[in-house]
């Protein structure tokens, strides 16, 4: 069997100088080039700290990350120092980050905080280092992109800036791209767009993608395959099918009845909250599953014993002692 | 753009005319009549009477305050009632050791600052940043005299490195010169940088933890360039705003600095002049302090559209 592209085991992420707070939990995914893995799960369930693992952007110094494996295409990022993630970064591996309004620098031109993703990377000339910025304004539909190029951030609208910052990301045509709620803080017909766009990218530059959100609307018309996160650890990982139409986890059940229930005009979150109580302290994970004092369907001996990984269908994993079909999660039209 | 410094520099219109009325008023709102507050305690009759006639201070006040800003606008400042000088000449006299003792501890106070409070938020948490903390709290606190003394004993007294007191001025050389400001400009630093370093510090540290950073750091910039390419500008407003706001307190240390290191500068007389109650000095040398002041606030505001393209609207 060939490597994944993209391959995790057992990654656990914890802050504070004595590792205080484990945050992520053991999580374990695959990626194959071109595809599109969306890690979903309610706020705080620690999907960006994963995805940032990845990148090396945590702070080295108050941070603990350990792991079995983390290799992408080849290279073991679990032994890259700092210098070599800034090798990687961009160029392998790129990451669009949750708030547009604040991840560009507003002292720095567009025109140069593009440039920069450029010529940190490869030797090319001044004139051949704007064509490439040109070229990728364009390719991100920014209009009137010569002028944008001499713009600063505060005169872009959100919009706009959500798609430099793809532009940025993708401007050295990284084989790894991380996209973090690219779409939150934007309004719907923006959102559309941006998830066209990338899906194009990806299409032409066989591009992977780590897309994070809140929104299973938007899992069911781009993703591939799905991970559920909850409380820092996976509950549930499949096929875009196997998880709208045969979720075995009650989480997975769960977020998928509040989505069914949700109205058009109420946020991403607020369809999450429906699921009824909150997320554990992880400093005070409970005994037995995570999810069971919230669970519709736990049994008594969930409140226990740590629930097992099984296999409910090839390729379709859930860390639940009650799976099958025991849910009838609402049927969700998938657009393939 | 234009517009903007447009802005700025009709806003120093009215601060201006504040402080010449205010500074010509001094003489006015005090109790008692200015003509023998100026001769002094042993002044007879007539030399009183004979004050007010050459000051004209028994015009009408509206006249008065007229004729007075007529002067300032041809730099006029009126003589000195002790030595019989034209104000403008005595500060002129006065001026340069001043204002090369002012410049020398702004410089050597940035250098020192900048680098060191960028360097302790980089390094925020190690033994290293609470060894500059502490520091700086010394800096900030003990008195400028002291400070001066301490240098003086061990530099010039000990060591031998630097000049007792006294002031060469440029016309002996820049060397020499410098060499003679060289303790005053150091005490003065002490307070200035560290004041500055904090700042420099507290801001570093804000704009560290910013979104952008982490996306600079996500293009593969590595930390030299993340902090000198996209923090270092970031910081620039605030610490502009703290070395402006703080230049009327360096311009008090320079008062003190200059009787420690005997240096005949525009502190000196300024003290002097209000110890012999030279009305005309005292004014002339307060509007030209508060004009500095308003240059500096001037620069500061325009500094502003260098770092954050937000201000240039
Ligand atoms: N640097 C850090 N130090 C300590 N705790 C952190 C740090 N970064 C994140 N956390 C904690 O880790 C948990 C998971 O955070 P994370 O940002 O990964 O959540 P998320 O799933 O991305 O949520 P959201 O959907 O709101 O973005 C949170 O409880 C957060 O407070
Ligand atoms: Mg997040």
């Amino acid at each position: 069997m060939t490597q994944p592209f993209l391959s995790v085991r057992n990654l656990s992420v914890s802050f504070g100088a004595n590792g205080e707070a484990k945050v992520v939990n053991g999580v374990s995914f695959d990626l194959e080039a071109g595809k599109t893995l969306c890690l979903v799960g309610e706020s705080g369930s620690g999907k960006s700290v994963t995805a940032t693992s990845l990148m090396g952007l945590h702070p080295a110094k108050t941070t603990r990350i350990t792991a079995d494996r983390m290799e992408l295409d080849g290279i073991d990022l679990l032994s890259c120092d700092e210098a070599r993630f800034a090798e990687l970064r961009g160029t392998k591996m790129a990451m669009i980050f949750q708030d547009p309004m604040s991840s560009l620098n507003p002292a720095l031109t567009i025109g140069f905080q593009l440039r920069e993703a450029v010529f940190l990377h490869e030797n090319l000339s001044r004139a051949d280092q704007d064509a490439r910025v040109l070229e990728v304004l364009q390719r991100v539909r920014i209009p009137d992109p010569e002028r944008r190029m001499t713009s600063y951030p505060h005169e872009l609208s959100g919009g706009m800036r959500q798609r430099v910052m793809i532009a940025m990301a993708l401007i050295c045509r990284p084989k790894l791209l991380i996209a973090d709620e690219p779409t939150t803080a934007l309004d719907v017909t923006v959102q559309a767009q941006i998830l066209w766009l990338l899906g194009e990218l990806q299409r032409e530059f066989g591009t992977a993608i780590i897309f994070i959100t809140h929104d299973l609307g938007v899992v069911a018309e781009i993703g591939d395959d799905v991970a559920v996160m909850y409380a820092g650890s996976l509950v549930e990982k499949g096929s875009v099918f196997d998880i709208f139409d045969r979720a075995s986890h009650g989480y997975t059940a769960g977020l998928l009845s509040a989505t069914a229930e949700f109205h058009p005009g109420q946020t991403a979150s607020k369809r999450l909250v429906e699921i009824p109580g909150s997320l554990p302290q992880f400093s005070n994970l409970p005994q037995g599953c995570n999810f069971a004092d919230r669970c519709a369907f736990a049994a008594p001996s969930c409140l226990d014993r740590t629930p097992d990984w099984r296999e409910v269908a090839p390729g379709h994993v859930t860390s639940c002692d009650q799976p099958v079909g025991a849910f009838d999660a609402p049927k969700k039209e998938t657009a393939r | 753009m234009n517009s903007f410094v447009f802005k700025r520099l009709l806003s120093v219109v009215p601060v201006v005319l504040v402080v010449l009325v205010t500074v010509f008023l001094l003489l006015h709102i005090g109790p008692g009549d200015p003509a023998a507050m100026i001769a002094g305690e042993n002044a007879t009759r007539e030399q009183i009477e004979e004050i007010r006639q050459r000051l004209m201070l028994d015009r009408p006040l509206l006249e008065q305050l007229w004729l007075y800003l007529g002067n300032v606008a041809s730099l006029n400042f009126g003589e000195s009632v002790y030595s019989g000088f034209p104000v403008m000449s005595l500060i002129l006299q006065r001026v340069e050791p001043t204002a090369i003792l002012a410049i020398y501890t702004m410089v050597l106070s940035i250098l020192i600052s900048i680098p060191m409070g960028v360097w302790a938020a980089w390094r925020a948490g190690t033994t290293l940043d609470r060894a500059l903390v502490i520091a700086s709290v010394i800096g900030f606190s003990v008195p400028v005299f002291v400070i001066g003394y301490a240098l003086v004993e061990i530099f010039a007294l000990r060591l031998r490195w630097f000049p007792v007191q006294g002031y060469k001025s440029l016309a002996d050389g820049f060397l020499a010169c410098i060499r003679s400001l060289t303790l005053p400009a150091i005490t003065l630093a002490f307070l200035f940088s560290a004041l500055v370093a904090r700042i420099a510090r507290a801001t570093m540290l804000e704009v560290l933890s910013e979104d952008y950073i982490r996306t600079a750091r996500a293009k593969g910039a590595r930390n030299r360039r993340v902090l000198i390419v996209h923090a270092l500008k970031n910081i620039g407003v605030p610490v502009v705003t703290v070395i402006g706001t703080s230049f009327a307190a360096l311009l008090g240390g320079v008062v003190i600095t200059e009787s420690v290191f005997n240096i005949p500068g525009m502190g000196r007389l300024t003290v002097d002049a209000i110890l012999t109650r030279d009305y005309p000095v005292v004014q002339g040398v307060l509007i030209s302090f508060s004009f500095v002041l308003i240059a500096i606030n001037l620069l500061v505001d325009l500094s502003y559209a260098l770092f954050d393209p937000r201000v240039r609207q």
